[in-house]
């Protein structure tokens, strides 16, 4: 039985169409890439699946539950953790802080100074345990809001635009580090993401969306040679560049 | 800052033993501190530790001091008993409307507290039985104490109110609080309740602002839609809260201890004045200290 089920789903807002009835499915310990175009609705679609907003027809399906209609908060206590675009963490407060409200709220899990740590430790933040949020770099800022994530002990990760703005060097340090998590606690991941060299590292499948639909679906290297694909997203001059 | 924490709470424990020193008018003007001072605490629960401006919070201010009023004079049930039905109704009704309301962020929040204030202050001037526009006449109290027992009540609230905010502060509870206010949608995709937890920050807040609304009604034995939903009241209340600083245990209690006592002991000298003098603190505390005397991280 696969991890995650959506069917058929639609979402406007106003008069404008995003999604356009998109169904996939995600197998458990799989790592799922997901682009398509700016306006394609891939963070519309993430929302979707995080409960952030409610679909206007199909179905989400969560191990086995159909969760359309749950708010985030039991989402995430039912095991789906996301990282936002923007990050969005609790500026105001320490990391230590940060990791502790989903452990506590989300995971239901006694809020110890070592677990806490432990968390912190997985994403390389152990030595800002004690920092304000606010005080961190973008990079840090983001392995801190993956660190809330996995507060919250995660089956499936929802990863929005986690490498953008980072440098090359600090993409290939969160790349491994979605590599380990999948290889060491076994966590389901679907990444939403422009940067295509590290989807490639990654992605055991990718997804693409295009004006609200899936018009591709299948292996990295399939999906830079598919015309569809590369008339939509990629540019007929795609790979001559890079 | 957790030192000041412990000051303040035994400031308040001293203050019990203070009474007998007092002349009635220095009972009096702890008197109006406290009731201030305890307003504030309630409003840092909501916008010091959620992240919501009830401007109109004296909505239930109101709201306590006629349910107590009515329940003792037209159904004729003890102070006591009626105080605590006060609060308790104040801070159900906050339970009740805070879903649909708190679905409204920052200034538009804080306008339709606002309008909540005014509607019910038109409803209590229109209606038989609240007295209408003429108000209740509530009997003195010449029980146990005299009027000192007002004192003490208003002191035990302060009390009940810090310590409110003391365990907010310190708890997981408080945490839920905090996630909210630093960022909503996080806070729920962290597995936080949202619309439980802010509903019940809300109904804390009314709670409180109930019963000093309560004690207040008893303490000046006639009240009226002007004085039970005083917009200055409001005013005076975030004004303290700012002054003192935003999102701290120790903030309002300065805050709103230095702005009543200045208020008295200077501004009984500029009766006229008494609005400007308001204005240009006002003016002057967001100027200068932006975060208040205390500032928070929040």
């Amino acid at each position: 039985m696969s991890l995650l089920v959506i069917e058929d789903i639609h979402k406007s807002f106003g008069g404008n169409k995003v999604l356009r009835g998109v169904s996939f499915s995600v197998e458990k310990g799989e790592i799922l890439g997901i682009v398509g175009p700016n306006g394609s609705g891939k963070t519309t679609l993430i929302n979707i699946l995080s409960g952030v907003i409610k679909p206007d027809g199909g179905v989400v399906v969560f191990k086995g539950k159909d969760i359309t209609g749950w708010r985030a908060y039991r989402r995430a206590k039912l095991g789906i953790g996301r990282t936002y675009q923007i990050t969005r963490l609790f500026t105001n407060l320490t990391a230590f802080e940060n990791v502790m409200i989903p452990l506590h709220y989300g995971a239901g899990e006694k809020t110890s100074v070592r677990r806490i740590e432990e968390i912190l430790e997985t994403v390389g933040l152990s030595h800002k345990i004690h920092s304000y949020a606010s005080d961190l770099s973008l990079a840090q800022r983001k392995r801190l809001e993956l660190a809330r994530a996995l507060a919250l002990r995660p089956e499936l990760l929802l990863l929005d635009e986690v490498f953008a703005g980072l440098n090359p060097v600090a993409v290939q340090e969160i790349v491994s580090l979605i590599g380990k998590l999948r290889e060491e606690l076994g966590i389901t991941v679907v990444i939403v993401e422009h940067v295509l060299k590290a989807l490639s590292q990654l992605a055991d499948r990718v997804l693409v969306l295009a004006e609200g639909k899936v018009i591709f679906s299948g292996k990295y290297e399939d999906m830079v040679r598919d015309k569809e694909v590369i008339k939509a997203y990629l540019g007929e001059r795609y790979g001559e560049t890079a | 800052m957790a030192k000041l924490n412990w000051l303040v709470l035994g400031t308040i424990l001293l203050l019990y033993a203070l009474p007998p020193l007092l002349s009635g008018y220095w009972e009096r003007v702890l008197s109006s501190v406290f009731m201030l001072t305890s307003l504030t605490y309630a409003q840092n629960v909501l916008l010091g530790y959620t992240g919501y401006p009830a401007f109109g919070a004296i909505a239930f201010f109101g709201l306590g001091g006629y349910t107590t009023a009515v329940l003792m004079i037209k159904v004729g049930i003890p102070f006591g008993i009626s105080l605590i039905l006060g609060g308790m109704v104040s801070g159900l009704v906050a339970l009740l409307i805070a879903p649909p309301l708190m679905r409204l962020k920052s200034h538009y929040f804080a306008i339709t507290t606002l309008a909540l204030q005014i509607a019910l202050a038109e409803l209590s001037a229109n209606i038989e039985i609240t007295g209408g526009a003429y108000g209740i006449n509530l009997p003195i109290y010449k029980g146990f104490l005299g009027t000192t027992i007002f004192y003490y009540l208003f002191l035990s609230v302060l009390l009940l109110s810090f310590l409110t905010n003391l365990f907010i502060e310190r708890s997981k509870f408080g945490y839920a609080l905090k996630a909210i206010r630093e960022d909503e949608v996080a806070a729920e995709s962290s597995g936080v309740n949202t619309v439980l937890f802010k509903s019940v920050s809300f109904g804390i807040m009314a709670l409180i602002t109930g019963l000093v609304g309560g004690v207040y009604a008893y303490w000046i034995t006639y009240i009226d839609p002007e004085s039970m939903f005083d917009l200055l009241l409001s005013v005076k209340m975030f004004v303290a809260l700012l002054f003192g600083g935003v999102g701290t245990v120790a903030g309002p209690f300065i805050g709103a201890f230095s702005l009543e006592l200045v208020s008295e002991l200077v501004w009984s000298e500029f009766i006229e004045f008494h609005g400007v003098v308001l204005g240009a603190i006002i003016v002057l505390v967001i100027l200068l200290l932006p975060g208040g005397i205390l500032k928070s991280r929040g």
